[in-house]
């Protein structure tokens, strides 16, 4: 699997007021670096594809709003041009990301990694992410000749052994019969 | 309008019985179930069900504050996500454990 171009860490819920600021819901970990004044990120569509213009957009200023940010970009001045931007993602290159903790690893890396047993033994490759209430859950397509089935493994320390993120593997201990 | 008190809660009979099975003989397998409508018992307490939500079973570790409600409200019938195709969130896991030591030559 190859690693996407751009990643997703906003999308734009409404115009707010008349001066072209938006209301921003931030998909990240760390808005308020990804959102900084002078920060650059690049418009999407609502389906959250990256523009193919690749139209840039630069943090003017942010603040806190509503559990979201009241962020004003660049070029958007005023309510009509901000009222465009309803429902859009917000997207930044992946190389800008700044790199996980030792013992973090970005969600969207998950998908296409190997899933084994402690023994070793193969459970199959990690095709879907979930977050239910439980938490985030993994949805791990099995291998052959049971490759039509899928399992959901919920991403927590007593089903999640260990995470080798050079290797791309998942070591899982799921409770027992979940596999059967 | 409330279900009679005089009923008691519903529980899928056949649960209950792989529960008491399974309480005898001290193991803790998954029990796979489509009984969303089942209320979780103070016996369910530790006890993992895969509960089926239409198209697949999630798992459900069942804890003391879940007692009184219904195994479908654990089971979203529709799952979130997150941002579709190659597009994905910038949000990090946390990996529980540290990688199994690579070997030699590697970073």
């Amino acid at each position: 699997m190859t690693a996407p171009e751009f990643i997703i860490v906003g999308r734009v819920r409404k115009a707010h007021g008349i001066r072209g600021e938006l209301v921003v819901e931030p998909i990240t970990d760390a808005p308020d670096v990804v959102f900084a004044s002078g920060r650059r990120v690049f418009a999407g569509t609502v389906t959250g594809d990256p523009l193919p213009s690749r139209l840039e957009l630069r943090v003017q200023s942010s603040r806190p709003f509503n559990e979201g940010l009241l962020i004003r970009f660049d070029g958007i001045a005023d309510r009509t041009a901000a009222d465009t931007w309803r429902g859009r993602y917000l997207l930044t290159p992946a190389g800008e990301l700044p790199p996980p903790d030792e013992n973090e690893i970005y969600v969207h890396d998950l998908i296409g990694m190997r899933v084994t047993h402690p023994s070793g033994e193969v459970v199959g490759t990690v095709e879907e992410l979930y977050e239910l209430p439980q938490g985030l859950a993994i949805d791990v397509r099995r291998t052959p000749p049971r490759d039509a089935e899928t399992v959901i493994l919920l991403y927590d320390d007593a089903t999640i052994a260990s995470v080798d993120k050079d290797a791309r593997t998942i070591v899982v201990t799921p409770p027992e019969g979940l596999l059967e | 309008m409330a279900r009679s008190i005089k009923k008691g809660p519903f529980v899928q009979a056949a649960l209950v019985k792989k529960v008491d099975a399974q309480n005898t003989a001290g193991s803790k397998k998954v029990i796979k179930t489509w009984s969303r409508s089942s209320t979780v018992l103070p016996d369910f307490v530790g006890h993992t069900f895969a509960v089926h939500n239409g198209n697949k079973f999630i798992p459900v570790y069942v804890t003391e504050n879940m007692v009184g409600h219904k195994l479908g409200e654990f089971s979203p019938t529709r799952l979130f996500r997150g941002h579709t195709g190659t597009k994905a969130a910038d949000k990090k896991a946390p990996a529980p454990a540290a990688a199994p030591a690579k070997p030699a030559g590697g970073k």
